[in-house]
């Protein structure tokens, strides 16, 4: 990657709240043009205070971040010029229709009355909105306004966009739609995209890298292959059902057999990761025969990149941290604006 | 500069939904037709009533010379004439003083953020906003100024006059917008904000002499009025509505809101600039 050029180039960024709470915790990241860029974590893990540093819209407590060569905190204007941004508010005002909203939009980024048309034409059709164009945006379903809302940070041209969680609240054929035009997008323009997600599958199927965060700190950055040959193995979970005892022997006898790498638990599961998952599953069973314990539940995958969270922080993804009452108010909003028909 | 052209366009949006809000428009019509048809028919009553007790008890007395209900309303006519400037000075305020609700839904609704990732220049959000709310204000009191002559108000400045009052009436709602914008913009829950607005509404309407002349309030309340910006708007207005063109007053009134204007105005741009830096 170091022959590319950076697009966004991070250096130990923090965010302190007031009162003391660190959301970012020095995070070292750098993007390179045209990539696709994933931030994968559940909700309070510090993805959102990266993307709003990011986008200049909240100040930077410590470190460094360029964005299209600009230092944000120094230059946050001239980063604003750069970069489009489409928050997870589906922040569209459903008073004005879709041509008013992009209107708006365009005139706020200073083009001119022949670009606008130009431009709203393009994007328009782009986002596949053109019949609809002179509709209000409060008669427009969830996957509509979310693609207006994308168009709308497409209208002056970013070098990079910023996609804060771009499906939540979406069903999963509208996940798919917008999925599409995300990578149309990276194809066409040539443009980088910067996204968050707590989706495995959406961080799976866009992203060229990811980054892992849990608490304000990067675990782990690579390509989603990568990260999961990092696990090195099928895995393996299973429920065990036992009086009590004999749990900790099957579990030492399951760790003895040479096909097994690890042996973890995570709430109720045991999750092993074996090299070859169908010939390894008879001989766990094998293993246990003569112990009180019984497999009540068990089974084999490819790893995915849900096994990967939990192999780099030690918990789920669905373990979400709760967040502020204001968060989850607007999170509850997003949802029923999204669902509306 | 940018900064005119994203004024304009702030300003644009809000005008848009005003026309989209119906319910909005048509309150602005209801309203003031509510004050005047049951506080000003019940209050001109009163007054009338008040009045020629006075003036039965004073020929009673032998006392001299007629008196007039005008003494009693401060040289108005009658109650309706009277409030009308109060009625008017009371929509500009409601105008102006929930003028911070839209940047907390805004903010709400992820648009703030929309708006503030976009290179415009900080200070045309309130700006803007506080020229939409003047412009809808506007409106509101024109409709207001053709209520009050169908009630039997004669506007003794005429059109000249009217033009004044609606412009006197904006500027101040504009003011008030001032307050209210920069209050959304540190206060991030719309319940406080209408906690705030309930309890300033009241206490500056009735520190006024929006509804009741300054003579009948006791000495304090008289002392706090004069520090009221209400009082300021509601004199030049009853002096365009029936005392004629007595430019003194007329001035000095339209300067203190012009000076409000312009300190609300900027603390609305400061507290902008301070809560999104």
């Amino acid at each position: 990657m170091p022959q590319k050029t950076l697009t966004i180039e991070v250096k130990g960024l923090t965010k302190i709240y007031p009162g003391g709470i660190r959301a970012v915790n020095g995070v070292d990241f750098a993007v390179a043009e045209g990539e696709i860029f994933g931030m994968l974590g559940p909700n309070g893990a510090g993805k959102s205070s990266i993307i709003t540093m990011l986008t200049t819209l909240s100040s930077i407590t410590g470190g460094t971040a360029l964005v299209a060569g600009e230092d944000v905190a120094a230059h946050p204007y001239r980063v604003r010029r750069a970069i489009g941004y489409v928050s997870q508010d589906l922040a569209v005002d459903d008073n004005l229709t879709g041509w008013e909203n992009l209107f708006l939009q365009a005139k706020f980024y200073g083009l001119t009355n022949e670009q606008v048309k130009q431009r709203l034409n393009e994007v328009l059709t782009m986002v596949n909105l053109k019949d609809r164009a002179h509709d209000l945006a409060e008669t427009y379903s969830g996957g509509m306004r979310k693609r207006l809302d994308i168009a709308e940070g497409l209208i002056h041209r970013p070098r990079i966009l910023f996609l804060d969680e771009p499906t939540l609240g979406l069903d999963i054929q509208t996940r798919q739609e917008i999925w599409k035009y995300i990578l149309f997008l990276r194809k066409e323009a040539g443009m980088t995209i910067f996204l968050t997600t707590h989706y495995m599958e959406e961080a799976d199927r866009l992203c060229d890298r990811i980054a892992i965060i849990d608490r304000g700190v990067i675990k782990a950055i690579d390509t989603p292959d990568r990260l999961k040959a990092e696990i090195g193995g099928d895995v393996i979970t299973m429920t065990l059902n036992d009086s009590g005892r004999g749990i900790t022997r099957a579990v030492e006898l399951i760790k003895g057999l040479p096909e097994v790498r690890q042996v973890k638990s995570h709430a109720e599961e045991y999750i092993v990761i074996v090299e070859n998952g169908e010939l390894t599953v008879p001989k766990i069973f094998e293993v246990i025969r003569d112990t009180d314990t019984k497999i009540t539940k068990i089974t084999v995958k490819r790893p995915a990149l849900d096994d990967v969270y939990l192999h780099f922080t030690g918990r789920g993804l669905r373990d979400e941290i709760e967040g502020s009452k204001e968060e989850g108010f607007r999170q509850r909003m997003v949802m029923r604006r999204a669902r509306r028909r | 500069m940018k900064l005119g052209s994203d004024i304009y366009y702030v300003f644009w949006r809000e005008m848009k939904r005003f026309w989209l809000q119906k319910t909005r428009v048509a309150m602005t019509i209801f309203q003031p037709l509510i004050w005047f048809a049951l506080m000003g028919s019940t209050m001109n009553n009163l007054t009338q009533g008040m009045a020629a007790g006075s003036l039965m008890k004073r020929m009673m007395d032998g006392g001299t010379g007629p008196l007039l209900i005008k003494n009693f309303l401060d040289g108005a006519p009658d109650y309706m004439t009277y409030v009308a400037g109060g009625i008017i000075a009371m929509t500009a305020l409601s105008g102006g003083i929930f003028g911070g609700t839209t940047v907390v839904w805004d903010r709400r609704l992820g648009f703030l953020n929309k708006m503030l990732a976009a290179p415009i220049n900080r200070a045309s959000i309130p700006l803007g906003k506080m020229l939409a709310i003047a412009v809808q204000n506007t409106i509101q009191v024109a409709v207001i100024v053709i209520i009050a002559m169908i009630f039997g108000v004669n506007f003794r400045t005429g059109l000249t006059g009217i033009l004044l009052i609606l412009f006197i009436a904006a500027l101040f709602s504009m003011g008030m917008s001032g307050i209210s914008l920069a209050l959304g913009a540190r206060l991030k829950s719309i319940e406080a904000l209408f906690a705030i607005i309930n309890m300033l509404f009241m206490p500056l309407i009735f520190s006024s002499p929006a509804m009741f002349p300054a003579s009948a309030m006791p000495g304090w309340l008289l002392a706090f009025s004069h520090w009221n910006p209400v009082t300021y708007v509601v004199m030049p207005l009853r002096v365009l509505i029936y005392k004629g063109w007595l430019w003194k007053d007329i001035l000095f009134g339209a300067s203190v809101i012009v000076g409000f204007v312009l300190l609300t105005g900027a603390l609305a741009v400061l507290q902008f600039r301070q809560s999104f830096s």
